[in-house]
């Protein structure tokens, strides 16, 4: 990904360096303040049909990339008095006017993006097929791999909740009715009970506890015995971390994979750890084996899947996928807890 | 002579930082008592609640936990050490806890509604700095991936939801604790036209800013009005470059007259 943003940045650089050959001395500035006062920008609504007149004008009056930095120049003119950013609509009425032109100036668009990850938001917002298609052969003439990560963003469909702070839809959904708030975490099959948050709140506790003591070690054997005391606490602080952390089931630095690799152990029959265990009684529900196979099954399948998947958006849904399902594994009834079941701590 | 050099400035910073937050914390809670007056306990708990489920709560939970142990740290090596100067060193994690709690459980003073647009986000930052150190919150999307002082400066007062399911109830039990209501009349969503449904039918209008760009249009209210008993005339409107000010006026109303009471710009 960092190799595909440099490559994003140095093809910005380019548009930069074609705007200033194509604009043969013209001042986009001027140019915009022209055009607000001629086609009345500080007064239009939010609405794409208002800036009709002055995408026609952009495309007809000047190459795409003069007319894409006039836009700019526009928007950061006016944004401020409109209250919203007048280049959105505008690039929604360069969509509807259609053609090549058009597809050009949308392509500089979205390769001044401040990252290439919201290039790609940007391109899933075209609706137009065919513009979809024309942006993609210009962006493909600029760099072929950069369009192809830039156009994966073709199957985004416009949000099911508007992007606003409501986030909220008016249909009659699960939230009209919601009476009691959850427990903050996403695709929950059910709330948590209070055994859960105190095992949830115990776990917490422990991971920062293991890393205040790799600090505090070192400083009290240096106050109680000096440079050796220190010496002997930092060996004694990281050993004492890294039973802990090893201890309560942490794997690796990576919390996502080292939750599989820690259901993968205990898939095929590893005992629970000493603070592992304590934080299952606590909790008052532990992964029985079955459990952490079919997690470590529901993750093997999806890992498979997102190998094979060919856009960001489906990568995405998959692993959304995967979250309800390990939710549903580890929370829904239809997998019965045993305590026990595991035998007890090593 | 290194030990001590090492307690001496490290005193030294941790006092400065400490006083610095305990004056903040102060300040913040008694202008916001000035402002509100004397709030119902249940009013912290709900914001309490609110924030566990907003996207900064596990945040805010894990850094109250780490400065709590690191309180605890400092204070084992202040008495291994019998170094009085340690006793300030402990101090200062656990007054930056309880400056974190007011900062995030005083009521605000204004909620502001809209889409998440950066311009909508800067607004509200204006509105916020114009009312410092009363709280100004949103449900806003702060995390503007190119403008992370923007985002860092607003996180404290976003209780955007983790999960989606909550909005509703978050929107609205800020709409009850918040003494003024600021909403987009401009921005058609959805969910907007939901939150000034709400505003409107349950009365809350009283207590509502509703801002417009500069032409004056308000495809929400254009939508929603008339109700039977709420007329156009009636309620508070403002353009955007106008908003900071009026919002200042009601805010100094607020101090004067009943919390409940309508308020109106000069």
């Amino acid at each position: 990904m960092q190799r595909l943003q440099a490559r994003y940045s140095a093809s910005q650089r380019r548009l930069e360096k074609e705007f200033t050959e194509a604009a043969e001395g013209l001042d986009a500035a001027q140019e915009a303040a022209s055009l607000t006062r001629r086609f009345d920008l500080s007064r239009k609504k939010r609405v794409a049909s208002e800036y009709t007149g002055v995408a026609e004008h952009l495309l007809s009056h000047y190459k795409s990339e003069v007319a894409y930095f006039v836009a700019v120049q526009i928007n950061d003119h006016l944004e401020p008095r409109l209250g919203y950013p007048p280049i959105g609509q505008i690039m929604v009425a360069m969509e509807n006017c259609g053609g090549k032109e058009a597809a050009r100036w949308i392509a500089c668009a979205l390769r001044n993006s401040p990252r290439i990850e919201t290039a790609q938001l940007a391109f899933g917002v075209i609706k137009s097929s065919t513009m979809r298609s024309f942006v993609r052969a210009e962006l493909a003439t600029v760099d072929a791999e950069l369009a192809e990560y830039i156009a994966s963003g073709e199957g985004v469909r416009p949000p099911s909740r508007p992007a606003s702070s409501v986030t909220g839809s008016t249909a009659p959904t699960k939230a009209a009715h919601q009476t009691h708030l959850s427990d903050g975490i996403e695709r929950m099959p059910r709330q948590l009970t209070d055994a859960e948050r105190r095992g949830d709140r115990l776990f917490l506790h422990l991971q920062v506890v293991s890393s205040v003591l790799l600090l505090l070690w070192p400083v009290l054997g240096g106050v109680l015995g000096g440079w050796p005391g220190a010496a002997s606490g930092l060996v004694a602080g990281w050993l004492v971390r890294v039973w802990m952390r090893h201890s309560m089931g942490i794997r690796g630095s990576n919390p996502n994979d080292g939750f599989f690799v820690r259901m993968k152990e205990r898939a095929t029959g590893a005992r629970r750890g000493i603070l592992e265990a304590l934080i299952e009684r606590i909790r008052q529900r532990s992964f029985t084996q079955g459990q952490c196979a079919a997690i470590t099954n529901a993750w093997d399948e999806t890992r498979k899947r997102i190998e094979a998947a060919t856009s960001v958006e489906e990568k995405r849904e998959l692993l959304n996928a995967l979250d309800v399902e390990i939710k549903r594994i580890s929370y829904g009834s239809g997998y019965r807890t045993m305590p026990e079941e595991d035998g007890g701590a090593s | 002579m290194l030990p001590e050099v090492l307690w001496t400035t490290t005193a030294v910073a941790t006092s400065v930082v400490a006083c610095w937050y305990g004056v903040l914390a102060a300040h913040s809670w008694f202008r916001s008592r000035m402002v509100l007056g004397p709030l119902p306990s249940e009013a912290h708990e709900t914001l309490r609640r609110l924030l566990e489920v907003s996207r900064q709560g596990d945040r805010l939970k894990l850094t109250r936990i780490a400065l709590f142990y690191a309180g605890i740290g400092t204070l084992v090596v202040t008495i291994a050490a019998r170094e009085w100067l340690g006793i300030v060193v402990t101090v200062a994690p656990f007054i930056l806890i309880a400056w974190m709690d007011v900062r995030t459980t005083t009521a605000p003073v204004v909620l502001v509604m809209g889409t998440s647009t950066h311009s909508s986000i800067r607004r509200q930052r204006v509105i916020k700095r114009r009312l410092s150190p009363l709280r100004v919150v949103s449900l806003l999307d702060v995390n503007v991936p190119w403008d992370t002082s923007l985002a860092n400066e607003m996180t404290l007062d976003c209780f955007r939801t983790t999960n989606e399911d909550d909005w509703w109830l978050v929107i609205t039990g800020l709409m009850e604790i918040a003494p003024i209501l600021v909403i987009d009349a401009a921005a058609e969503t959805t969910g907007v036209l939901r939150e000034a449904r709400h505003i409107l039918g349950a009365e809350l209008w009283r207590k509502s800013l509703f801002l417009t760009p500069p032409d004056g249009s308000a495809p929400v209210l254009d939508r929603l009005l008339p109700l039977p008993g709420v007329q156009r005339q009636d309620l508070l409107v403002a353009r955007y470059e106008e908003a900071v000010r009026a919002i200042a006026t009601m805010a100094t109303q607020l101090g004067r007259r009943g919390v409940g009471d309508p308020l109106r710009t000069e």
